[in-house]
């Protein structure tokens, strides 16, 4: 959802092509109570799709016919006036029993060619545990988590993901941050974040201990939270940092 | 910290040495405290006067609901009013009023380990036992449990039958029996796999959502011990007893011995043992049983 918001709030236009066929519930779903998801759907700037039809018509991934597919979407999106265009997808419906399955990796490679040239941000959203490990890897590689502004694959299992927002001084995590996949968060502070942090936690859905311990990152350096959930707040407290003047957790 | 022992059988008593131990403390300027059932704070408040506006009061009944979460409101009291500039605190604590011996067993554990989880904050505890309510054999074991007594006048003398808290935890801790009713959990998959398998069990077993989010986070934390100091994880059981929902993981670590272990508050100096005091707080009950070929913990929910 959070990809969807920032883009509208960019006035993007963006496409939202979706696992289930039943795109009046997914419509009421991305709605909520927000006015303004709602006009967007209305005037035509938040568009959803049926993505089987959308990736495979023929009950068969094509690589060429999607990325067509996506410049024609691109060319049509920079004609009507928007700035540009934000493609999500959900990948679950695709498993090695469609024909194209192994194009995959070299699908998601070359869209990252089509994203570098500035006008479409994609998310591919993996659901955990319906591919083989050795996809979701390349997969994460072709998802570039420090130069994308968006979500994007922190680990290969695709649990959680991280993105830099409002031009990179806050980090954005949503998923499932545990001890299997605390050391990634670690080491991406380590690499591109120092000195005080901010971090979004309002769409992280699990974190444990070590994750909680990963925030702090090798340094224990200043640790600003947003969007704490209640478990969260609970474990910031089991933890002692309610009274550890280097955190702040914002209400 | 100073934890002393007060024992006392009638009103005259409880304000001669409690009223008195409050009062210089807010003489002193410390922070005061008084964790007491109504009628108690009701005799120490009239006696201390104006100085009683200034003694905060915690009921007992509330405070004391089970040790671990007691330790961790603790923690989290003396934290905070050393956070909000207090340079010493004084409490004057006592149990609620239970109806067996036995049911104070977990208490007396509690009083050793409070030596240890709250060593580290400048805080001088004074606890009341009421022999007209508290039976004498528990008093007696109050002895082993409190580094200190109070005297006549508050004078502070130490305790002869003062014991290590690990041993006085230790043979205070039953060895947990085996549960026959648990069924195995497939060990395939990540962290997150088997927590979505963990799920599914706990919801097919009709464990309220509320239980279900707690002991997935206990889960993890036992699990990512047995990853990291246990050798991996090499079996895990789950099922029902008693209306409660049991899950067992085991590791081929040598485990610990360490009978405070996942009962000391977690402080910026001490890296370990932070899974367990999680794991602790949000579960009804923990057990660590170590065996010939590896570590069990065994969680209630």
């Amino acid at each position: 959802m959070s990809f969807v918001r920032d883009a509208l709030a960019r006035s993007h236009k963006v496409i939202y092509l979706c696992e289930h066929e039943n795109l009046d519930e997914l419509a009421q779903e991305l709605v909520g109570d927000r006015e303004d998801v709602a006009q967007a759907i209305e005037r035509g700037q938040l568009e959803l799709r049926c993505a089987a039809n959308a990736y495979a018509p023929d009950s068969g991934f094509d690589i060429e016919r999607m990325l067509e597919a996506m410049h024609a979407d691109r060319d049509q999106t920079l004609a009507e006036g928007y700035p540009g265009l934000s493609i999500t997808g959900e990948m679950g419906w695709l498993h090695r029993d469609v024909p194209g399955y192994e194009q995959l990796p070299e699908y998601e490679r070359r869209l990252a060619d089509v994203m570098a040239e500035g006008d479409v941000v994609a998310l591919c959203q993996y659901a955990h545990g319906e591919f083989e490990p050795a996809t979701l890897a390349d997969v994460a590689a072709a998802h570039t988590v420090d130069l994308s502004p968006e979500l994007a694959a922190l680990v290969r299992t695709g649990c959680l993901a991280a993105a830099r927002v409002d031009d990179g001084q806050m980090l954005r995590l949503a998923g499932e941050l545990d001890f299997a996949c605390a050391d990634a968060l670690v080491s991406v502070l380590a690499g591109h974040f120092h000195g005080p942090l901010q971090l979004d936690l309002a769409e992280l859905r699990y974190v444990d201990v070590a994750g909680m311990r990963a925030m702090r990152g090798r340094t224990g350096q200043r640790l600003t939270i947003s969007g704490a959930s209640a478990s969260v707040r609970r474990l910031v407290a089991l933890l002692g940092w309610d009274t550890d003047p280097g955190v702040e957790v914002l209400v | 910290m100073e934890h002393a022992l007060f024992v006392y059988d009638d009103d005259a008593e409880l304000v001669g040495s409690a009223g008195s131990f409050l009062r210089h403390g807010v003489e002193r300027g410390s922070a005061t405290l008084m964790v007491v059932e109504d009628r108690k704070s009701e005799v120490l408040r009239e006696v201390l006067g104006a100085d009683g506006a200034r003694v905060q009061l915690i009921d007992c009944d509330t405070h004391y609901t089970r040790p671990e979460a007691a330790l961790a409101d603790y923690d989290a009291t003396l934290r905070r009013l050393t956070h909000q500039g207090a340079e010493s605190v004084c409490l004057f604590a006592e149990l609620p009023r239970l109806r067996t011996s036995a049911a104070y067993a977990r208490w007396v554990a509690y009083e050793a380990i409070v030596n240890r989880a709250l060593a580290h904050h400048p805080v001088s505890i004074v606890c009341g036992y009421d022999t007209r309510v508290v039976p004498d054999t528990v008093v007696e074991e109050m002895q082993r449990t409190h580094p200190c007594l109070l005297g006549d006048r508050n004078a502070i003398h130490e305790s002869p039958a003062y014991g290590e808290p690990a041993e006085v935890v230790r043979a205070l801790t039953p060895d947990p029996e085996p549960v026959a009713e648990l069924e195995p959990l497939a060990l395939e998959g990540d962290a997150f796999t088997l927590r979505r398998r963990l799920r599914e069990r706990m919801e097919a077993a009709s464990v309220p959502p509320a239980d279900v989010e707690e002991m997935l986070l206990a889960a993890d934390e036992a699990l990512a011990n047995a990853e990291r100091h246990g050798g991996g994880v090499t079996q895990l059981r789950a099922g029902c007893v008693d209306g409660q929902f049991v899950l067992e993981i085991s590791d081929r670590g040598r485990g610990f011995d360490d009978p405070l272990a996942g009962y000391l508050p977690p402080r910026p100096d001490r890296a370990y043992g932070v899974g367990l005091w999680v794991a602790r707080q949000v579960t009804r009950r923990l057990d660590v049983i170590p065996g010939p070929d590896g570590l069990t913990v065994r969680l209630w929910i």
